[in-house]
């Protein structure tokens, strides 16, 4: 179980496809920072999407996107900071793509 | 549980150093404790005793201090990466002949050997990265 | 943790070099972890291949060649050094054009030895 900490927007999309091909069945996404624009609904999500579709969990820091505006859509999990070290102890690493 | 941070990410410049620092106070909120938190790359540029915030910015050198001084947490800057960016001791400045140093008096510089024995004694090692 | 009781540190290496300090700092992690007689993994991940070109010559823009210390690391311990399969793939290259011998790793092999690490480390 690996949490993926992903924290760059859509310009990075090659990064967010390397990072979303190493994520197994039983990892999960968490999106902060920049990241967090991924959660919105979007043209061309097919990336976010396939991961929902294969049963990855994809979660949104909420202090991330309340500062940016935006509203995450409903197949995104939001999480606070506290709920961001829950996934840390649920996962018993992490990796972080930047 | 016990957790390293560790900061690629200066202030002024990325989000990084921000989201560890809140991230951080989560981790304490939650009850764990925190071995380490490691700055590398522009990260130490936290450690910098000379940045000027403009009045109505957050300061987070000051927000690391009184984390530091509130839970005793051990705050590393990488030595190597410090020095380059010149973030220096009064040792260094005076081995270097520089005018003046500025690491801030919360932080410590050492190897990166810090890093590898956090990892080593950490159950957790979560990463702010930038750039 | 391995069987020998030692952590399973994973640096994963994803950026070409000079463009930023990762690479160079990157391998500064690596070699720091060889001391700790650990179990030390790399791999070298999209662009982050281009660390091992065989021809790098930073002289033309005056920057120190630190990717030479990439192929010392088996001199320090550091053995087990690969690169993803699909990153060579995509660059036309093999191998063989790598500066050091490495092997190439499918997308199952590298997940693996990332759902099996102690802790990982991306640069």
């Amino acid at each position: 179980m690996v949490l993926h900490i992903f924290n760059k927007g859509i310009r990075h999309r090659e990064l967010l496809k390397t990072c979303a091909e190493l994520i197994g069945p039983d990892d999960s996404l968490l999106l902060i920072e920049d990241g967090v624009i991924w959660a919105k609904e979007h043209k061309e999500n097919a990336l976010i999407q396939g991961l929902l579709d294969a049963g990855v969990q994809v979660h949104a820091l909420q202090e991330d996107l309340t500062a940016r505006g935006i509203t995450a859509a409903d197949a995104i999990a939001t999480a606070d900071y506290a709920q961001f070290v829950e996934l840390t102890e649920r996962h018993p690493r992490s990796v972080s793509w930047f | 549980m016990k957790y390293t941070i560790v900061v690629y990410g200066a202030p002024f410049s990325s989000q990084a150093p921000y989201s560890a620092c809140q991230f951080a106070k989560a981790v304490l909120a939650r009850g764990h404790s925190i071995y380490r938190i490691f700055f590398y790359h522009d990260g130490v540029l936290n450690a910098s005793s000379l940045s000027i915030a403009p009045q109505d910015d957050a300061y987070l050198p000051a927000e690391w201090a009184t984390l530091k001084r509130e839970h005793n947490l051990d705050l590393v800057a990488c030595i190597g990466a410090s020095v380059k960016r010149g973030v220096i001791t009064p040792s260094e400045a005076e081995r270097y002949q520089r005018s003046g140093d500025s690491l801030q008096s919360e932080f410590e510089l050492s190897g990166l050997g810090q890093l590898v024995d956090a990892a080593l004694y950490s159950d957790r090692v979560i990463t702010f990265g930038a750039g | 943790m391995s069987e020998t009781g030692k952590k399973r540190l994973l640096y994963l290496i994803t950026r070409p070099p000079f463009g930023d300090a990762y690479g160079a700092e990157g391998l500064d992690a690596v070699l720091a972890a060889a001391v700790f007689d650990q179990d030390v993994e790399v791999i070298f991940l999209e662009e982050g291949v281009f660390q091992l070109s065989k021809n790098i010559d930073p002289a033309p823009i005056a920057m120190k060649n630190h990717a030479k210390g990439f192929k010392a690391l088996p001199i320090y311990g550091v053995e087990k050094i690969f690169v993803s399969m699909e990153a060579l793939d995509k660059f036309a290259l093999s191998t063989d054009d790598l500066s050091m011998p490495v092997e190439a790793l499918e997308i199952d092999a590298i997940k693996e030895k990332m759902a099996t690490a102690d802790h990982i480390f991306s640069f």
